[in-house]
């Protein structure tokens, strides 16, 4: 879905335990929880 | 390729990834309705349809939605095998204009494979309105193809796509040779298998470069079949070079590869794309609402209740016939009843009995035509104007990206039973009608929650049963009729939600699995098409009426002999001498322990063995078997108390699916083992539910 390594992903929203939503080149993704705690980033300023 | 040239006749492919608008695309050239959906990778099968263009017959192959060619998913190696084996003359792939630099990715692999590619650009219109502009003719100067704008909505560039295909196919357009992607550092040991393979090129039926790339990446399929063919020393050769890849950068080689091509992909298209400010949505605000905690889920079960108020009231006039008649306008009530669709429909079919039978005069052939097949296949019909109302709102839902919301925020809630927020949408059609709710779970991508789902909505309560329910409730001073539909619904969804618990839970101990997961694209909310959304309704329809009607018409026509044919096979006018009789009283013993009495609990029997073909049906059974004109009198005659009424209506709504539910549960589950637990498991819980509700009911 275009979460390839070296991309740059917008968090929109991230509430509660509910699912996270990150735009990923102009694309909202809505992840589970599970999904997303195995996706590893590193905040970049903005 | 010259003799192709004189061919009258061309296989063109369409590729794209999951919601670049292939499907609808698709749709449009071959003028085949096929399920568009916002999901992705909704489009599991292949389809194929024909079309005529510029005296060509075109023959289209619609290929599942795929993100690339990397991960070898089911899908991705139906597509690329059949990209491979030279059957298609030309493979249009379709990029969304939103997303150009992410759904391109797909086109760059493709062009590695074949030269033969079209690449089109799709929602060419929306990307005007995200202020997106794209220059398509230097796109197609740096890649050697065809590069056409489409609109789905507008049906521009349609043509052009097809004429830039039909190019391609006839050798006018095109590359000659597959692109060639510059992986700089990583050449040297790409050229190094391009060498080893290179010896064997008459053996090899792929592009040399394509499978040294491929072999590089980690391609298991690939690499057995150069095992097979070059020897188990080349294969190991192979594999020596990929693992030096992997200590000399500290990579895995697939992941280097990709992020080569995404850089070739920024080259390509970096100054060929503007982007204008992009406006906010108008509904940024709204959307964002769906995310929230607590409005979220609120918002979205208020959106879905009020969609089934409308389609319920246009159907079946509740609940509206009900509230206007406490508030005393009993004549506005009955209105609403007599001229909803259901009143409506139900009327034209008796008219259409009664003159079959007025005309033709009474025979045994004309009772089985008039009151076998006509009301038997009219009483699935009723149902279809609900699922039209139903789907329309669903396609609305979808098609403007509001539904995948929805899905997001109802995950929460529905993983406490096991559930992704995938399942909201099959749920919500079951309300309607377990058939098409059944269908609906393909866009589901865990297929143990499909399964699990499969097994378990057949508990919520369709329309049929609610007739049943409001039948009983009708029976029953006003407060307590509502009590009696409120305590129907209650007890299914209850039921509904614990089964889910209960199978998660086993599941979750056998494999260990953790919480259901959700991975869903949010499109960019839109105002839905009105083509799109028509193509949404047709579908459910049609799969509704072709897989209920087909089943219903046969079973009425059993069912029908069941009743007028006694044991003795002589046709009969008593249903009580009936060959169905019999089994009543074979299996009236089920409904003692709530204290009905024998004489009476074979028919109560009668009408339960009826409601599995169709749940709507026991009303009719029961006011057949006692010789009444009404739901009321009849049950009024069977002298059933309130604590029998309730603990009966739970049973009924929850003790079988019907027939239709049944088949479409086992052609798609494709397991009697699955549709077979299906019914022991409803049996068993309406059962215990059923002796509950009595027990309960009596202490108070």
């Amino acid at each position: 879905m275009g979460l390839t390594p070296g991309v740059v992903v917008d968090v929109v929203m991230n509430i509660g335990r509910g699912p996270i939503i990150i735009r990923v080149m102009g694309v909202e993704i809505a992840l589970g929880r599970g999904i997303a705690r195995r996706i590893i980033v590193e905040p970049i300023s903005t | 390729m010259s003799q192709s040239a004189r061919k009258k006749e061309y296989e063109i492919a369409i590729i794209g990834q999951p919601n670049v608008g292939k499907s609808t695309l698709f749709n449009i050239l071959t003028g085949r309705r096929a399920h568009v959906a916002n999901w992705p990778g909704v489009t599991v099968e292949v389809h194929e349809g024909e079309t005529e263009f510029d005296g060509y017959r075109i023959k289209l192959v619609d290929l599942p939605g795929i993100y690339g060619f990397s991960t070898l998913s089911l899908e991705e190696r139906i597509a690329r095998n059949y990209i491979l084996s030279g059957r298609p003359d030309a493979v249009i792939v379709l990029v969304d204009s939103l997303n150009p630099e992410r759904t391109m990715y797909l086109a760059i692999q493709a062009l590695e494979m074949t030269g033969k590619i079209v690449i089109g650009f799709t929602k060419s219109d929306a990307a005007h309105a995200h202020g997106i502009h794209i220059n398509y003719d230097l796109i197609s100067k740096r890649l050697g193809v065809p590069v056409v704008p489409v609109s789905a909505a507008t049906l521009r560039g349609v043509r052009s796509l097809l004429r830039a295909a039909l190019d391609v196919a006839r050798g006018k357009a095109g590359r000659k040779k597959p692109l060639r992607i510059d992986y700089g550092e990583l050449e040297p040991h790409v050229s190094s298998i391009e060498s080893i393979l290179r010896e064997f090129e008459e053996r090899l039926e792929y592009p040399i470069r394509w499978m040294a790339l491929r072999l590089l990446e980690g391609d298991d399929d690939l690499y057995k079949y150069v095992k097979g063919v070059c020897g188990e020393t080349v294969a190991e050769e192979i594999q020596r070079i990929r693992e030096e890849v992997r200590k000399i950068f500290h990579r895995d080689p697939a992941e280097l590869l990709a992020r080569k091509r995404f850089e070739y992909l920024r080259k390509i298209l970096g100054d060929a794309i503007v982007r204008l400010e992009i406006k906010k949505g108008r509904f940024e605000g709204f959307t964002k609402l769906f995310y929230r905690p607590f409005i979220g889920p609120v918002l979205s079960i208020a959106i879905l209740l009020g969609m089934f108020m409308i389609a319920f009231t246009i159907n079946t006039g509740f609940p509206l016939n009900i509230l206007l008649d406490s508030l005393g306008m009993h004549g506005a009530a009955s209105a609403v009843e007599e001229y909803s669709i259901g009143g409506l429909m139900e009327k034209l079919f008796s008219w259409i009995s009664n003159w079959i039978i007025n005309t033709f005069g009474e025979s045994w052939l004309t009772d089985l035509i008039a009151n076998g097949i006509i009301s038997g296949v009219g009483s699935v019909l009723i149902f279809l104007p609900l699922i039209m109302i139903v789907s329309l709102f669903l396609a609305i839902l979808e098609d403007s990206g509001i539904a995948p919301r929805m899905a997001v925020s109802l995950h929460g809630p529905l993983s406490k039973i096991g559930v992704s927020g995938h399942a909201i949408f099959p749920m919500t059609m079951s309300l309607g009608c377990n058939v098409p709710a059944i269908l609906a779970t393909r866009a589901i991508p865990s297929r143990s929650e499909r399964l699990r789902l499969m097994i378990t909505l057949p508990f919520i309560p369709c329309q049929a049963r609610l007739v049943v329910i409001l039948a009983f409730a009708s029976s029953l001073i006003s407060g307590y009729g509502a009590l009696l539909v409120v305590l129907g619904y209650v007890v299914a969804f209850l039921a509904f939600a614990l089964v889910n618990k209960v199978l998660y839970m086993l599941e979750k101990r056998k494999t260990g699995r953790k919480e259901p997961e959700l991975v869903l694209e949010l499109p960019p909310i839109h105002r839905p098409l009105g083509r799109v959304i028509w193509w949404h309704v047709w579908d459910s329809s049609k799969h509704f009426l072709k897989k209920a009607g087909t089943i219903i018409f046969a079973l009425s026509i059993i069912l029908w002999f069941m009743i007028n044919v006694s044991p003795s096979l002589t046709l009969t006018d008593n249903p009580a001498e009936s060959i169905a009789a019999g089994f009543a009283h074979f299996l009236s013993p089920i409904v003692y322990p709530i204290g009905i009495s024998p004489d009476k609990a074979w028919i109560v029997a009668f009408a339960l063995l009826v409601g599995f073909i169709a749940k709507e049906a026991v009303i009719e059974t029961l006011t057949i078997l006692t010789g009444t004109a009404s739901a009321q009198q009849a049950l009024f005659l069977l002298g059933l108390t309130v604590p029998q009424l309730a603990s009966l209506t739970v049973f009924i709504v929850l003790y079988v699916p019907c027939i239709a539910t049944l088949a479409v549960i086992y052609s798609e589950s494709r397991s009697i083992k699955h549709t077979l637990a299906t019914i022991a498991l409803m049996l068993g819980i309406a059962y215990i539910a059923m002796l509950i509700t009595y027990g309960l009911s009596l202490i108070l």
